[in-house]
């Protein structure tokens, strides 16, 4: 982790590789068998990688993992309870249908060319996310990927338009 | 399995260095001597009690109020810290476990105080009570914020206990350095406008550092910030 945090890509995709069946390991203990573990997973890689900085290389890498790792199963369940408690205070007949076309509210030019420099990928992903308000779930199986690669997708996508409007602003 | 090692791959791609936040004994050390430091300034501007030595030696209790003050101090800022580093989840823990003990011996002995006085005590009117509070509260505000600078830096699980922790915590520490320049030796004072000082602070400080919790979060590492739950954040709203 001490090279990873240095930016050493190769030793951070060995180790990544090597704590993810620890990391299966955990959720799995947690959530059973539920289809959604392998998502989970993703989502604590995904946490691994934007906690990297809170690792000091001389205190042991099991309990820092093990701690991401239950908060993702954590916030995981938060998230379920809170979508369940969405769901049944909404009267499927006030459902509008969804556009096929994806069509959303008009967004202003700045906005419009902002989302058009980004790279296909994130655009899409942000999309998406902000603008057709599908889950990560819905969003990743359109674009053919998977829930965690989506979210670093839109991750992506959202530092760049920061970064954007950030040098706008300046 | 593949699936995975797409991800990993991508989160290979999109590595750069990054730089450990500080150890939490370092932030620690670096709070207290802020807390020395904005002490040093207020006993100067508002001098040292005169019988500081007495009422601590002399009036039983007293001190007692003191050090559960100070242990909730110490004990609420070393969870706070804690708090915000996975994998010191026990350190957290018994910091937090030091603090309430802290804050019980200074309630519970500053309580036994205020029954036990005589009736007959000259009462130090509220304004007294208020300028004391005032003082903790304000001695403890920088350590506050450079605890909620740490854990903007770092990833608090739950910033609003890391919050309460941090604002109970260093307004003990401000009610500490509150008693050294008080000129009231009142039961009643001793436990509104000391021992309970924390909880004013609580009351008054959660919101404020919860929003600068927030700012330092985003600013300080912008939207890779895990504190800032951007990953989250990918979930649409309702």
């Amino acid at each position: 982790m001490a090279a990873a945090q240095q930016g050493d890509a190769d030793a951070y995709q060995r180790l990544l590789t090597e704590l993810l069946p620890f990391v299966s390991g955990i959720v799995r203990g947690r959530v059973g068998d539920d289809p959604v573990a392998e998502d989970i997973v993703q989502e604590v890689l995904l946490s691994i990688h934007t906690a990297r900085h809170t690792f000091r290389p001389e205190r042991p890498l099991e309990p820092w993992v093990r701690t991401i790792a239950r908060n993702a199963v954590v916030d995981w369940t938060r998230r379920r309870a809170r979508a369940r408690g969405r769901e049944s205070g909404v009267d499927a007949a006030d459902l509008a249908a969804p556009d096929p076309n994806g069509a959303h509210t008009p967004l202003s030019p700045g906005v419009e060319r902002a989302l058009s420099s980004l790279p296909e990928a994130q655009r899409q992903a942000v999309v998406m996310l902000k603008l057709e308000g599908l889950t990560v779930a819905e969003a990743a199986e359109r674009a053919g990927t998977t829930p965690g690669a989506l979210k670093l997708r839109a991750h992506r996508g959202y530092r760049a338009l920061r970064d954007l409007f950030g040098r706008e602003l300046v | 399995m593949s699936g995975h090692q797409t991800l990993i791959r991508e989160l290979a791609r999109d590595l750069e260095p990054v730089q450990p936040i500080p150890r939490i004994r370092t932030v620690m050390a670096g709070v207290i001597a802020l807390w020395f430091a904005v002490a040093a300034i207020g006993l100067t501007v508002l001098g040292l009690r005169p019988d500081l030595a007495e009422a601590m030696i002399g009036v039983r209790g007293v001190a007692a109020v003191v050090a559960g003050l100070g242990l909730a101090g110490l004990g609420g800022v070393a969870a706070a810290l804690a708090m915000g580093v996975p994998g010191r989840e026990v350190l957290a823990r018994a910091a937090l476990v030091l603090a309430v003990f802290g804050m019980v011996v200074a309630v519970g002995v500053g309580t036994l105080l205020f029954a036990m006085s005589p009736v007959t005590e000259a009462r130090v009117p509220w304004s007294g009570d208020l300028a004391c509070l005032t003082v903790a509260v304000l001695v403890g505000l920088l350590p506050a914020v450079g605890v909620v600078w740490f854990a903007g830096r770092a990833l608090p699980f739950r910033p609003v206990i890391a919050v309460l922790a941090t604002a109970a915590g260093t307004v003990a520490l401000g009610a500490v350095t509150a008693e050294a320049s008080c000129p009231h030796s009142e039961m009643r004072h001793l436990l509104v406008a000391h021992a309970l000082a924390p909880v004013f602070g609580v009351l008054l400080l959660t919101l404020p550092l919860l929003v600068a919790l927030k700012r330092f979060a985003r600013s300080s590492q912008g939207l890779d910030s895990p504190s800032s739950r951007l990953l989250d954040d990918s979930e649409p709203s309702p």
